[in-house]
Parts: C-alpha cells; sequence; structure tokens
C-alpha cells in the first residue's frame, strides 16, 4: 500500500524546507519539494544606490553573507563595464575560497555526518581498534588512543545523562546506520574537532574582511582592505602571514582528516553510491579569477548534459553571453502570481499563495531552468566541469579519491558513481582539498604582486545617465549564484537574485519537470516511513540553505514527520 | 566567577525583515551610545549559525537578544534565564534557523567551552514584513530593554559608561 509522507521541517538545515515522497515496496516513487518561506528580499533595493546593494544582500542569509556580498560587486561592475585591480581580486579570492572551505566544513560535519554516523555505536568500538582503522586513512595528530578514549568516555557521559544536546533528533540504531563502531567513533572525535578548524578559517575571513559575519572589505571597483606592508592598521606583513598561517592549518584538516573521512563513508556506504542521482544536468560557473576583468580562472565553469560529460560546454567568463542569455525562472508550480517562465532582468515577484497543491503551486521557491532544462548546481557539478575539460587540479584528486574509495570498498569505482547522494558529499571534499591548495596559491599571487610595489586596491565607479543592465555570479558552496540588476540613472530599478538552493530545491517548471531535489528522492530506500532517514540523507547532501531569512526563538516544540496512508 | 567575567553581548536577527532585526538595532545603539570596559564584547550576529560559535566559546557570561514567536503583546520583554536555556524550555531546533543558537550553545557545552551563564532577553515583534526598520513598539522597546540589560551588567560588575568613542 503506498505512504505518504511529510517531513517538515526538514532539520539541520537553514531555512524552512518540506519534503513531501510517496512510498510504496519501500522505495520512494514521487517527491516535491518545497520552500515554505517567502524568498522576495530584493524588493527592498528597488530604488537604492547600486553601489551599497552588496551591504543589503549579504543579510538576506546568515550562512551565505560572504557570496551575497563578492555577487552582487560583481554584478554591479559588470553593468559599468568595470574592471578591477588585481590585488582585489585576488583578496576577494582569498575571502571566497576562506568562506567555502569553512562552509564545507560545517557542512558535513555538523549538518549531514549524523546522517551516516551512529554516536551510541561509538560505545562499542575497540579504542586500539579505532586508533588502527584511524591510521589507515591518515597520520592525522588528532587519532591518538588517548583522544579516541576521551571521546568515548564524553559520549558515555552524555547517554548517561539522558541530555543528548545535538545529538538529541539523531536516528541511533536505525536499520540503515550501519558503519562499524570504529568508524563511528572516529567520526564523533572528528565532529568535535572540526569546530575548531572552521573557525580558523572564519578568523582568517575576520583578518581580510573586517568583520565576520557580515564582510566590509567589498566595493564595487574593488575592496577596502588598503594594503601597506610596513603599516600596522592596513592589511600588512604581518596580517598577510597569519591568514597563511590559519589557512594552512585548514588545509591540513581538510586534507587529513575531512577528505579521508568522506572516501570511507563513501566506500563503507557503498551500497549508496547506487542512489540520489536525480537531475543529471550540471551547471557551474568559473571562479577564482587570475585577470582583472574575469576572462581567466582557476575554478572551471560549464555545463553538462544527462550525466554524459562528453557533452561539456565551457562558461568562460564574466560576460559570457552562454550564461547570460540562458537562464529563466519559472513559476508555473510557485506561490507567485501567473504562469510564467522570464530572465531575471523581466522577472517581478508578486506573491499568490495557495494551498500545498500536489498538481498545483506548491512552494515558495521559483524553478531556475537553463536552456528550459532544469539543472543540478554545487560542488558535484563544478567538479564534473572540471574533469570533464580535463582540468588539471580536478583530475588529480577525483581520480585519486576514486581510487582510494575503491581501495576500501574492494571494488572497482569509476566517476560515474559520483551521481549519487555520498558522491556529493565527495565532490565537496575534493573541491575544499582543491580550494585549500589554491587559497595559498592565491595567497603567493597576492604577495608575489605587492612585492613588485603595486598596492592598487579600487578602480572608482561612474554611474553615467540612462540604463545598464549586468549580471554577476559567483561559484559559492552551495553551487552557481547570480544576480542580475537593472539600473537607471544611477539607481536600482530592478534586482533578482538566482540563488543555489533555487537551482536545487525548486518544484517542477512548466513542463512538469521535477527538480534536483525532487528526482534524486525517487528510487531512494525507505526502511521505516515513521524514521525517514533516506530522505534526510539525499536531501542534505544537496546542502540545503534556503533560509535567507529569520532567526526567530521558538518555545513550541512540533512535530516532525507526519505518516499517511494512501 | 572571576573578577572580570568575559561577557558577550549578542544581537541576532535580520535588518531586511523589519522587527526581526531587533537584536541587531540594539548592538548598534549600544556601540553608538556607550563605552564598554575590556572585557565586554559585542557582537552583530547578524543570522549567523555555527559561524557565532567563537564568540560563544570564550565567553564567561553571554547575553543574547533576540525576537521571540510567543503570542503576547508586540513590544513585551520576555527573559529566558539560564535555567530556561539549559532545562531545554526554549527550542530553536525545530524553528526555521535549524543551526539555531541553542544547538549552538549544546555544541559549545559538548566540547566543554560553554558560557557558565546564558540570558536571552526576547521581545515579541509586530510587524516581520520586508522593510528596514522596527515599528513603533519595537522602536519603543529598545530603550526599555537596554535599561534591563545595563542593570544586569550592573549585577556582575559591568559599568559602562556613556559616550562615543
Amino acid at each position: 500500500m503506498a505512504q505518504r509522507i511529510t517531513v517538515d521541517p526538514i532539520t539541520r538545515i537553514e531555512g524552512h524546507l518540506r519534503i513531501d515522497v510517496e512510498v510504496e515496496d519501500a522505495a520512494i516513487t514521487k517527491a516535491w519539494s518545497s520552500g515554505q518561506m517567502w524568498r522576495g528580499i530584493e524588493v527592498i533595493l528597488k530604488g537604492r544606490d547600486p553601489r551599497d546593494a552588496w551591504l543589503f544582500t549579504q543579510r538576506i542569509c546568515g550562512v551565505c553573507t560572504t557570496v551575497h556580498a563578492l555577487a552582487s560587486v560583481r554584478t554591479v561592475e559588470n553593468a559599468l563595464g568595470m574592471e578591477i585591480p588585481i590585488n582585489a581580486q585576488y583578496i576577494r579570492n582569498l575571502v571566497m575560497s576562506l568562506h567555502a572551505l569553512h562552509d564545507h566544513i560545517v557542512h558535513f560535519y555538523v549538518l549531514s555526518a549524523l546522517d551516516w554516523v551512529d554516536v551510541v555505536s561509538a560505545l562499542k568500538a575497540g579504542i586500539k581498534k579505532t586508533v588502527a582503522l584511524a591510521e589507515t586513512l591518515s597520520n592525522w595528530p588528532g587519532n591518538s588512543f588517548n583522544r579516541f578514549k576521551a571521546v568515548q568516555e564524553k559520549v558515555q557521559a552524555i547517554v548517561d545523562s539522558g541530555q543528548l544536546g545535538p545529538f538529541a533528533n539523531g536516528y541511533w540504531g536505525h536499520p540503515a546506520m550501519t558503519l562499524p563502531p570504529e568508524a563511528n567513533l572516529m567520526a564523533v572525535s572528528h565532529y568535535l574537532e572540526a569546530l575548531d578548524y572552521q573557525r580558523k578559517a572564519d578568523k582568517a575571513i575576520a583578518i581580510l574582511s573586517g568583520k565576520n559575519p557580515h564582510i566590509q572589505n567589498m566595493s564595487v571597483g574593488g575592496v577596502t582592505a588598503a594594503i601597506n606592508p610596513d603599516n600596522e592598521t592596513t592589511l600588512n606583513i604581518e596580517r598577510l602571514y597569519w591568514v597563511k598561517q590559519l589557512a594552512e592549518e585548514v588545509r591540513g584538516f581538510v586534507h587529513k582528516v575531512y577528505l579521508p573521512d568522506v572516501i570511507a563513508i563513501g566506500a563503507l556506504y557503498k551500497d549508496w553510491l547506487a542512489y540520489g542521482a536525480g537531475v543529471t544536468n550540471y551547471l557551474a560557473v568559473p571562479d577564482m579569477p587570475l585577470d582583472t576583468r574575469g576572462t581567466s580562472f582557476d575554478l572551471p565553469g560549464g555545463t553538462i548534459v544527462g550525466a554524459d560529460l562528453k557533452t561539456v560546454k565551457p562558461i568562460t567568463g564574466f560576460n559570457d553571453p552562454y550564461f547570460k542569455e540562458n537562464v529563466v525562472e519559472s513559476i508555473a508550480h510557485s506561490w507567485y502570481k501567473g504562469d510564467w517562465s522570464k530572465h531575471p532582468f523581466k522577472e517581478e515577484t508578486v506573491p499568490d499563495y495557495t494551498d500545498f497543491q500536489d498538481n498545483g503551486k506548491y512552494s515558495w521557491i521559483k524553478a531556475p531552468r537553463f536552456k528550459d532544462m532544469p539543472m543540478q548546481v554545487g560542488p558535484l557539478a563544478q567538479v564534473l566541469v572540471g574533469y570533464a575539460q580535463g582540468h588539471k587540479l580536478t583530475k588529480k584528486y577525483v581520480d585519486d579519491a576514486l581510487s582510494r574509495v575503491s581501495t576500501l570498498a574492494g571494488a572497482q569505482v569509476g566517476a560515474d558513481v559520483l551521481h549519487s547522494t555520498p558522491g556529493r558529499h565527495l565532490a565537496r571534499a575534493i573541491r575544499a582539498a582543491m580550494l585549500s591548495d589554491l587559497a595559498l596559491e592565491h595567497w603567493d599571487k597576492l604577495v608575489a604582486n605587492i612585492g613588485t610595489g603595486d598596492l592598487e586596491i579600487f578602480n572608482k565607479p561612474t554611474f553615467p545617465k540612462g540604463e545598464q543592465m549586468g549580471f554577476g555570479f559567483h561559484e559559492a558552496p552551495r553551487g552557481t549564484l547570480s544576480h542580475w540588476i537593472v539600473i537607471r540613472d544611477g539607481k536600482i530599478e530592478n534586482y533578482q537574485c538566482v540563488v543555489p538552493s533555487t537551482w536545487n530545491a525548486g518544484p517542477r517548471d512548466g513542463k512538469g519537470a521535477p527538480g534536483p531535489y525532487e528526482a534524486s528522492l525517487v528510487g531512494n530506500p525507505m526502511a521505516n516511513p515513521q524514521l525517514p532517514l533516506e530522505v534526510l540523507r539525499t536531501i542534505h547532501s544537496f546542502d540545503p540553505c534556503i533560509a535567507c531569512a529569520v532567526h526567530m526563538l521558538d518555545p513550541h516544540g512540533r512535530e516532525l514527520t507526519r505518516v499517511k496512508a494512501l | 566567577m572571576n573578577q572580570s567575567p568575559k561577557t558577550g553581548i549578542l544581537g541576532v536577527g535580520n535588518l531586511l525583515l523589519g522587527d526581526e532585526g531587533f537584536g541587531v538595532h540594539v548592538i548598534n545603539r549600544l556601540q553608538e551610545s556607550y563605552r564598554f570596559p575590556a572585557n565586554v564584547e559585542l557582537l552583530d550576529g547578524g543570522t549567523a549559525g555555527i559561524m557565532l560559535s567563537p564568540f560563544i566559546e570564550d565567553k564567561d557570561m553571554l547575553f543574547v537578544i533576540d525576537v521571540v514567536s510567543l503570542d503576547a503583546e508586540p513590544g513585551s520583554i520576555h527573559l529566558f534565564g539560564h535555567e530556561d536555556v539549559c532545562a531545554g524550555n526554549i527550542q530553536t531546533r525545530m524553528s526555521p534557523h535549524q543551526v539555531g543558537l541553542l544547538e549552538i550553545l549544546d555544541l559549545c557545552r559538548l566540547r566543554e567551552k560553554a558560557p557558565q551563564r546564558i540570558e536571552m532577553i526576547t521581545v515579541v515583534p509586530a510587524d516581520l514584513s520586508t522593510r528596514i526598520g522596527l515599528s513603533r513598539p519595537l522602536a519603543r522597546a529598545v530603550d526599555r530593554v537596554i535599561t534591563l540589560l545595563l542593570g544586569r551588567l550592573e549585577k556582575i560588575d559591568i559599568l559602562p559608561t556613556m559616550g562615543v568613542v
């Protein structure tokens, strides 16, 4: 008999997301993804000075502050046809990569590891066996007998106290939790360490940006982080070396803990490599520009259609018409007035709430499409478009990770396993490894350029009379983020943000094609509809963030899962 | 507690959603109008989640200013003391902000780096629509919250002075 399951809200994400699935014979047959919060903050920008837009857009979301700041300044610069000094480009690249490193580490350990790791099972782990397991993965100093013993005692104390804290909502003992106790203990230990390293990344951003959250050093035309190697109040050599030190420590954690952990979990859950592919059209934009105009990049962008790497088509720069002309948003199934697909320059945002209608409107999220196709965005898209184009750094890390998964799983796996729920985690960890290398490379480039005596950080923007249109993108931790602006006589006439989670979490479009979350759930197993762990695994693997949003204390609890026989 | 406990005043909320930004408005007012001793740190936390953990972890005493979803008069102030926070009488885990402040506090506690005392000073919002600025009842509540906060600080011998740096 078919059952309808509603998970509302999905926990451990930013924002309010509702997922409905139909289950038959212990597998998901149909799914709906519904954003339960209105997203229309852009209206606040109308009539304002375009130079201030980034300060507002970075308040849209509490997690993605930096990414909206960066996309916004790029957007206004694009509308004005500006270049920025190379120092500003490098500083932005450093901020962007450190932010992504923070975000990827937090996502894996704090927001999704508990979908795969059974904390209570860690109590049964042998300490010596845990050390032995960890040694096969890396030589991280934190993988010691004393450390694992202390962590196990801490878990015991928590379980004895009955106050499970952050572990309270876990699915302990769920039949889909199949890691050996030693792997669970190792993962809990790394979970507790992860916070120290995401914090180092944050600290480095704060040194470069003055403040975090809400960086203060962006500006249309460059950055405001004045460089003077010998001045105490500016970005000087001492501060630059502090940033380097922190970036190196974060790199160590990514290479020796995060990436090996994800490889191990991918291998130990190898059955899951068959689930969660969903939409296999991919979109990523290039990032970490290497010149003042944004025509060459350290991270490639492009599109792939239907999981076929041979279809890859590159997106080459900040002005590429292939990106600019092919993005539309559909509201056929979204709570906005009308039934249109429009280019972001021409969109309007007029809310029109109905109830949740399975075949009608059911989400506040719009459905973005590229050449009328749904696209999956995020680290997996970025890694695949790089891999398909033979990008050296991507190829090195992907091939290495797949060979380590193969060894641990005892079965040869190829790049096709990346189209899956664990594949998204693996791609994110690979991207983190690449970013941790590139952050240090861009640090070197910045310092070398300062060494030539070039201290320029800012080109002054000027706003001509009349209308200008521009777009700016950034390959954010959750994928392709684009902002779109229409400026008239120096004021904002229209502003739209097409955010990564809109691409992934959006509803069906006018042709009935489901979005990536929806498609990825179909075919997933479901051991116990009362405890829909499998839904969380697949949705969390996208790193959902749909808050853009609010922060209110709620003194009342509410039920999380409703199951209904159909 | 030692002579000068490290004290944090954390204002959270979204500035673009009217009263939702109350905590941030209070921090801005405090920074404009008062000078605090060196052991006190103020933070506009926005709607950040886990990013707030470094700020929280190195404090002995933490005051949080936020809005609260209660069926009470807009602008009314509700205090949640340390015991309420610890006993789990309030939940943010199931609120829209899924990595809520309380979850972060749990995590800090697990790492044995949590403040010894936490107090939440919260206000019931009137208007959460997309706009910048507070509604009238909440604009009036800013001064009342600041008076209340200064009273709490005085109890632990923290006496800010009026005036801009």
